[in-house]
């Protein structure tokens, strides 16, 4: 919790800034384009159609699609911009319709009157069609600013911190006060900035008087100023950016990695919570420096290798060239640890192997985060042991401990390091066929990381490479997950 | 000074105007009569080009309005529309001078022509900063004359403007009118002959699109040229005996 609190200021700043401008862009975007639709009905349409499209996309994909959209451009795919983007494109329906609608709605006589009088269509536009739509079109206006405030909080995954970095991390590390601490911080920003554009649409009433809606807008200008002001201080230096999955060993690995780094005398901060494929996108585009990731993962995910019969030796040292030579990725070290893939079962259950599973399978259910049962790796136990389940679930991977635990399921895609599996007495199960790969923790370190900065990358090598065995990995992620203590507080445990 | 020749007008496959001609002279009122549908506002639309005509030619003082820009052209015609379609949101001031501003006026001789005007329609000048909706509905019929007027217009279009007014406000609405006539040139549309034979220098009478007869209003009670300015006649002179006023 107090975790959660010392990181409070910095994450909302983040956040206030990446949705006010999303904001600002799409009022930018989306009252000219309203008025557009009021003036060419066709067109109108067509706009409505395509930000209503753009509406049914969920928020989590959209953001996601961005990354590999950006890329293909060539753009910076990973941080800020993506987010951006996707989080002005999603602000704009309200905007659209609304200013449409608020038009739409201008009594006819008065259209004729303005016409009538002698205005020109420029006008009728400025005098008396916008300040008459003004209150339904700011109510959509608001209604983009509470959504995207809402939606903010999606974009760390892909790289750009926001509170969502206290949600996803908390929920994953079963912090619940960080949780908390993220929504609540969300809710009253999108709050305050909702009531001061309420306060300015009230104060544009006739006879409000303009103080009455300047100074609403101008405390709207110095929240953004203020949330500027972070950005200006610590323009001038480049920590050491670390990153972080989504999942508990990740963010302690990241904090013992900071740690390792300021013991260096270099600044260091996390992006944590990235998408599995996300962390390394950003790694090969320079925009985080530092990560740890499973050689397997990389063996079959990002080089498309197939996994069956191949030893752990070469999975490490194809994985290694290849980086190397397609990416220029330098994969530093193993940690001296594995973390694989393991099908678990509560332990007095455990059938010992997956053969024996593969008979039983019929009448069990099988759980596994997101990724599991799209991934090369679950294709090849389905394949070689005829696994057939009853029913498969996808779910949270913070959930699914629990989820075995009080028998929702049968069997579980867990990591093997998992400090959980011991607390609850579960049982690995054998893959005799050795299907699942080898999965060694390696460092891996951005294009001319070593180059640019070698006594860091020296120090860094020198506290982890090797260093952290598989019951010291699992001591620390138990010490997150089942006693609840922070990532950081765990990392400083590992000496 | 207001000529049409030979205009026809359709909207959608309804034919509104057939082949109409007619001329007001200048500084003169033209009362234009007729039943709903008639065609009597959209004569009105065509000459300050809220509408276009399908065939025939509007002029004023003479030149094709075709040659002038809409928005330029309305700026030289006073217009007082059915309903009144005051700007709720702007007060009675920038109401009555917003043409003016339209047409450039420096700020103190607006201000100085709204007083005037309001004053001229026996209003409280005060009520410049009111809003519309703080009026009632014969001053707020006055604001909408005032607005018309107030850029000193060569030609002056009402459309139906008091038919939603109590009598006593009308018969002195009437009155600002009647005062004020020969200072412009003008068409009155109206579906009250009463109104038509007071304000009117000349009647014409249009029935379903097409002109019926134009003449004086003695003239027009004297000698109905067709069935239906008859009937328009009959029924106007049955319910001005009912309400006992009018001719």
């Amino acid at each position: 919790m107090s975790d959660a609190w010392s990181q409070l200021p910095e994450l909302l700043a983040a956040h206030t800034r990446l949705a006010l401008a999303s904001l600002v862009v799409a009022v930018g975007l989306g009252l000219p384009l309203g008025m557009l639709a009021h003036r060419r009905p066709r067109v109108g349409r067509a706009i409505v159609a395509l930000t209503s499209v753009i509406q049914t996309i969920p928020a989590l994909a959209l953001l996601a699609i961005m990354v590999p959209l950006l890329a293909t451009l060539l753009l910076p795919s990973i941080g800020a911009l993506p987010a951006f983007l996707a989080l002005v494109l999603y602000g704009l329906l309200p905007i659209v319709q609304n200013t449409l609608a608020g038009l739409e709605g201008v009594d006819a006589r008065v259209v004729r009157a303005a016409r009538g009088v002698g205005m020109t269509d420029r006008q009728r536009l400025r005098m008396v069609e916008l300040p008459l739509a003004l209150p339904v079109v700011m109510a959509g206006i608001r209604t983009a600013t509470v959504w995207t405030v809402g939606m903010a909080t999606l974009s760390t995954p892909v790289g750009a911190p926001s509170l969502g970095n206290l949600i996803f991390s908390g929920l994953q590390t079963r912090n619940h006060g960080s949780v908390l601490v993220g929504c609540l911080a969300a809710a009253v920003l999108a709050l305050v900035l909702d009531g001061l554009l309420r306060l300015a649409e009230r104060g544009a009433r006739p006879g409000g008087g303009r103080a009455r809606v300047v100074f609403p807008l101008a405390l709207v200008g110095a929240i953004g100023l203020v949330a500027m002001t972070p950005l200006l201080s610590s323009a001038a230096r480049s920590p050491l950016r670390i990153g972080a999955k989504t999942f508990t060993e990740q963010y302690v690995l990241a904090a013992i990695l900071e740690d390792a780094a300021e013991g260096a005398g270099a600044d260091a901060e996390i992006v944590s919570s990235l998408g599995s494929t996300v962390a390394f996108d950003a790694l090969a585009d320079g925009a985080i420096d530092l990560y740890v990731d499973y050689s397997g993962t990389l063996w079959s995910t990002v080089m498309e290798r197939p996994t069956e019969g191949v030893s752990r030796a070469e999975v490490l040292s194809g994985t290694e060239r290849w980086l190397r030579e397609e990416k220029g990725i330098e994969l530093l070290c193993e940690l001296g640890f594995e973390n694989t893939y393991a099908l678990v079962m509560r332990g007095d259950e455990s059938l010992g192997s997956i053969d024996a599973l593969a008979a039983r399978a019929p009448e069990l259910e099988v759980g596994g985060d997101y990724e599991f049962f799209e991934r090369p790796e679950w294709r090849a136990l389905e394949g070689t042991y005829g696994l057939r389940f009853r029913e498969q679930r996808a779910m949270d991977p913070s959930l699914m401990v629990e989820a075995l635990a009080r028998g929702d399921v049968d069997v579980i895609g867990a990591y093997s390091t998992d400090g959980r599996i011991a607390v609850h007495g579960f049982a690995v199960l054998d893959d005799p066929q050795g299907v699942i790969p080898p999965y060694d923790a390696v460092l891996l370190a951005r294009p001319g990381l070593t180059t640019d900065r070698p006594e860091l990358v020296a120090a860094v090598r020198e506290r982890v490479c090797g260093a952290i065995d598989a019951p010291t990995m699992r001591e620390l992620n138990r010490l997150v997950d089942a006693e609840g203590r922070s990532p950081a507080d765990a990392a400083s445990t590992f000496r | 000074m207001i000529e049409l020749d030979a205009v026809t007008k359709t909207r959608g496959d309804h034919v509104a105007l057939r082949e109409l001609s007619l001329e007001v002279a200048e500084g003169e009122l033209l009362a234009l009569v007729g039943g709903s549908g008639s065609g009597k506002t959209t004569t009105l639309e065509l000459v300050n080009r809220l509408l276009e005509p399908d065939s025939g030619v509007v002029r004023l003082g003479g030149r094709d309005v075709r040659e002038r820009e809409p928005a330029e052209l309305r700026r030289t015609i006073g217009y007082v529309f059915q309903g009144v379609g005051l700007f709720p949101h702007l007060s009675v001031g920038r109401n009555v001078g917003i043409t003016c501003e339209l047409l450039g006026w420096e700020r103190s001789r607006i201000e100085a022509r709204v007083v005037e005007l309001l004053e001229a329609m026996a209003l409280d000048p005060e009520l410049a900063k009111a809003l519309p909706t703080a009026l009632s509905g014969g001053q707020r019929q006055r604001v909408g004359v005032a607005r018309a007027l107030a850029a000193e217009p060569a030609v002056m279009l009402f459309d139906e403007p008091f038919g939603a007014v109590d009598p006593p406000t009308r018969d002195r609405l009437q009155q600002l009118i009647e005062e004020r006539k020969g200072s412009f040139t003008g068409l009155f549309v109206t579906h009250d002959l009463a109104e038509a034979l007071r304000l009117g220098d000349r009647v014409a009478v249009l029935h379903e699109g097409e002109l019926q007869q134009v003449a004086t209003p003695d003239e027009l009670l004297a000698n109905p040229a067709t069935d239906a300015v008859r009937a328009f006649v009959e029924v106007g002179r049955a319910a001005a005996a009912r309400f006992g006023s009018g001719p």
